[in-house]
């Protein structure tokens, strides 16, 4: 527990003296994780390679600022999130709080039993096609939810790292996911994964 | 004595969906557990939801990777010009 911290504050301390080494393996250990992000988000090779250089310039910017409560994956995906709400004024938070999306809600009857049991998806897996039904379901997913989606699944970022950079509640946070996730799920079965 | 409240599917399911149990109570932790080793449907959801987050994560893997020299240039952007003697 208490080595990550540590080694925390060593990178940060070799970072600020600009060791050239420390921010190579720092920019190896996190630049693809970011760009696959910001692919993820929508955004073409170039302006997700665009979006990464942006990161690390700022990144390097405020290092003075930053004292070290949350992990540096933590800032630097955070900062993406904001460079991306920069260039996409459509990445508006979601502000929907209904804890239940409708048509999730109708999958139970008035005594919150199941009325007919969940699709077995995972039977499909061996489908050459399923990475592509994936690719179209996530691109029709609203980008506020998409984007914790990513985070938590792709990235496995931890639920607070996810709030401290969105700036969101956890209880957001877990509409937002589910509402993500009912949303693959139904666009899945939509296109005939059933 | 306060009386517990037994969740139903619908609940379970949530909590499921929004990675929720983790931030309840030890007691609707454990209901949680419990509900899922006896119901089939939601366990059948769990395996759904663990399965959808594997594929997100093999499609994303398949996204083009940016150039080989991706990280040099980033290192050639972020390197302050040598000063000139």
């Amino acid at each position: 527990m208490a080595s990550q911290p540590l080694s925390d504050t060593l990178l940060l301390a070799r970072l600020r003296e600009r060791d050239p080494e420390t921010l190579a393996d720092t920019v190896k250990e996190h630049g693809r994780p970011l760009y696959r992000a910001a692919r993820g988000m929508g955004f073409d090779q170039q302006q997700a390679e665009d979006l990464v250089q942006d990161v690390f310039t700022i990144f390097l910017q405020k290092l003075d600022d930053f004292e070290g409560r949350s992990q540096v994956r933590t800032w630097l995906f955070g900062i993406l999130h904001w460079k991306m709400r920069e260039r996409r004024r459509s990445l508006q938070r979601d502000e929907s709080y209904d804890a239940i999306d409708a048509s999730f809600a109708d999958w139970f009857d008035g005594k919150g039993h199941w009325v007919s049991h969940p699709e077995d998806l995972e039977r499909l897996f061996a489908s050459k096609e399923i990475g592509l039904a994936v690719d179209e379901c996530l691109e029709s997913i609203p980008l506020q939810q998409r984007e914790v989606f990513l985070l938590r699944e792709v990235e496995g970022l931890e639920s607070k790292e996810i709030c401290k950079n969105l700036q969101i509640s956890n209880t957001h946070l877990g509409v937002l996911l589910h509402r993500a996730r009912h949303k693959l799920r139904e666009c899945l079965q939509g296109k005939g994964w059933r | 004595m306060a009386m517990i409240h037994i969740m139903n599917c619908r609940e379970i399911a949530v909590l499921l969906d929004s990675d929720g149990a983790r931030h309840q109570p030890w007691i609707t932790r454990v209901q949680f557990r419990v509900h899922l080793l006896t119901c089939w449907h939601c366990r059948l959801l769990a395996r759904q939801i663990r399965w959808i987050g594997k594929v997100a994560r093999e499609a994303m893997g398949t996204i083009a990777e940016p150039g080989a020299d991706f990280e040099e240039r980033i290192l050639r952007h972020l390197s302050p010009p040598s000063k000139q003697s």
